[in-house]
């Protein structure tokens, strides 16, 4: 048995009217690349936002390492984020930095590095994700797929033992999504961290993953190893991983 | 009938709750000053954007305001012969109140709007999460700087407010309406205190922390996307101006 570090126990969120989780469960495997796949509008930015304590839930625990980051205090919370990197969907990049100074906040806030090790460990970042000649832009000024990659070196320049990636590959070209796929991968072997990704490749998901979990309807519908995904006899799964817009999931509700 | 009373009481509620809330983002803002460590540099950084780039809106609307000021005083006055009072006069204004109030005015139309929407468009576009996310209070990284940076500058540019308004009109008073420089000298010194200007020092720093509170909180709070930075903006500065003028009042009815 592999240990898990995180463990989600009956979480549940609404905003208003709407329940996005219900009760979910979910064990995220320590030292692996989880995935979860899921329609668009269907809860994963919220449940990873959970995950680093971004948004409290409305009952349940998420366990880190068996502390319950919904009942920290701030300080404390803090503790366990360091320990965090985030890719988010949108990249959130601080648009009033350079991508050099995004990319180093991390080792600027939190590290007692020196000027030089900071510029060292940032070029070579930057390197990783291929944007090397981009440094002294601003988020403006570069494309989509140049922000995201360069929220991947921000979430990973500080070297987290778990990553959390919001969609790393949408938007960007098939060569530059293979490239960064084996990145992840590299980086998850290399220094044996925790994963997380959110993905609409299905291809690419089973490509990487130890472990697939597929939310539907606020809840965990189906998990396990890419094998064992691609055996279980659920038509929601089943539909999902072959993209067919025939099946129990409607695309367009006809109630 | 019945309506007018639910709207009332609804206004009534969110007001306060929204003050409430204004109080306990204050708290947390005292809360992360006290503890360490305290960057400098993010507040010179503020104090540049409030204070040296006001600079001129402030001495250009100072200037005006005095000569405006004698002008219509002179006039007043001198129904009744007492065109020597206008230094005075004017000196009085300026320092006990239009400084204090105009400055803080400007500054919340160029500063206080700024802040709340920066602050605004960092959180819809999710860099206030992401700053949470690094482990970076973001009430420390974004608020506490833009705070003190006005409580230690607005000060400082209502000095300047003052001294260009009595400048203003001094010209006006004396060489355009060709009042007695001396007597027009002698009795703004006999008449002006130390403690009108210190007064009005006094209300320029909770003026600051009022606007500055208030840009911010907008900013913090802004919800969906450039709509809600707009309105926010615009909220900042409506609200702003009205507690101003409001703690100007209250400030004005203690302090003198
Ligand atoms: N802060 C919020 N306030 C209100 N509703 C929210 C908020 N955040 C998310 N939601 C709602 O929760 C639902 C799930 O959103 P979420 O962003 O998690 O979807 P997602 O699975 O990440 O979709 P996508 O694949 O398109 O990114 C959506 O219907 C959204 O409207
Ligand atoms: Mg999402």
């Amino acid at each position: 048995m592999e240990d898990n570090i995180i463990k989600i126990r009956k979480l549940s969120k609404r905003f208003g009217t709407q329940e996005v989780l219900k009760e979910l469960d979910l064990d995220i495997p320590k030292g692996q690349i989880t995935v979860i796949i899921g329609r668009s509008g269907g809860g994963k930015s919220v449940l990873l936002k959970h995950i680093i304590g971004l948004l409290k839930p409305d009952s349940g625990e998420i366990l880190i390492d068996g502390i319950d980051i919904a009942k920290e205090p701030e300080d404390k919370l803090n503790e366990v984020r360091k320990r965090f990197g985030m890719l988010f969907q949108e990249g959130a990049l601080f648009d009033s930095m350079t991508i050099e100074e995004n990319v180093a906040f991390p080792l600027l806030e939190h590290t007692n590095l020196s000027d030089k090790e900071i510029e060292e460990r940032t070029k070579e970042v930057l390197a990783m994700v291929g944007l090397i000649g981009a440094e002294k832009k601003y988020p403006s000024e570069i494309s989509g797929g140049m922000r995201k990659r360069a929220g991947l070196a921000r979430a990973i320049i500080a070297k987290p033992d778990i990553i959390l990636f919001d969609e790393p590959t949408s938007g960007l070209d098939p060569i530059m999504s293979a490239h960064i796929d084996n990145l992840i991968v590299d980086i998850q072997k290399r220094l044996n961290v925790t994963c997380i990704i959110i993905s609409h490749d299905i291809q690419s998901t089973f490509r990487i993953a130890h472990k697939i979990a597929m939310l539907y309807d606020g809840k965990i519908i189906a998990e396990g190893t890419p094998d064992v995904m691609r055996t279980i006899d659920n038509p929601y799964l089943r539909q999902f991983i072959e993209g067919s817009s025939q099946g129990p999931i409607q695309v367009v509700d006809n109630e | 009938m019945n309506r007018i009373i639910e709207w009332l009481g609804k206004t009534f509620i969110d007001f306060l709750s929204e003050a409430g809330r204004m109080l306990l983002l204050l708290i947390e803002v005292v809360k992360q000053t006290i503890k360490p460590p305290l960057k400098l540099e993010r507040i010179f950084i503020q104090m540049e954007f409030i204070g040296v780039k006001s600079l001129f809106v402030v001495i250009l609307v100072s200037l005006f305001t005095g000569m405006v000021l004698a002008l219509q005083t002179y006039t007043g006055f001198r129904r009744f012969s007492a065109e020597s009072m206008v230094g005075a006069i004017v000196a009085l204004s300026l320092c006990r109140e239009l400084g204090p109030v105009l400055t803080s005015i400007m500054v919340t139309a160029r500063a206080g709007s700024a802040m709340a929407a920066e602050i605004g468009t960092m959180r819809v576009t999710e860099q206030i999460d992401a700053l949470t996310v690094m482990a970076v209070n973001p009430v420390k990284y974004l608020i506490v700087p833009r705070i003190l940076a006005s409580v230690l500058v607005i000060p400082v540019l209502t000095i300047i407010s003052d001294y260009t308004g009595i400048v203003g009109g001094y010209i006006v008073g004396v060489k355009l309406l060709n009042i007695n420089e001396g007597v027009y000298i002698n009795r703004t010194i006999d008449l002006l205190e130390m403690s009108d200007i210190f007064n009005g020092l006094f209300k320029s720093v909770v003026f600051a922390l009022l606007l500055s509170l208030i840009g911010c909180y907008k900013g913090y709070y802004t919800k969906g996307g450039a709509r809600g930075v707009g309105k926010a903006t615009t909220e900042a500065v409506v609200l702003s101006c009205v507690v101003i003028f409001i703690a100007d009042y209250i400030l004005t009815s203690f302090l003198f």
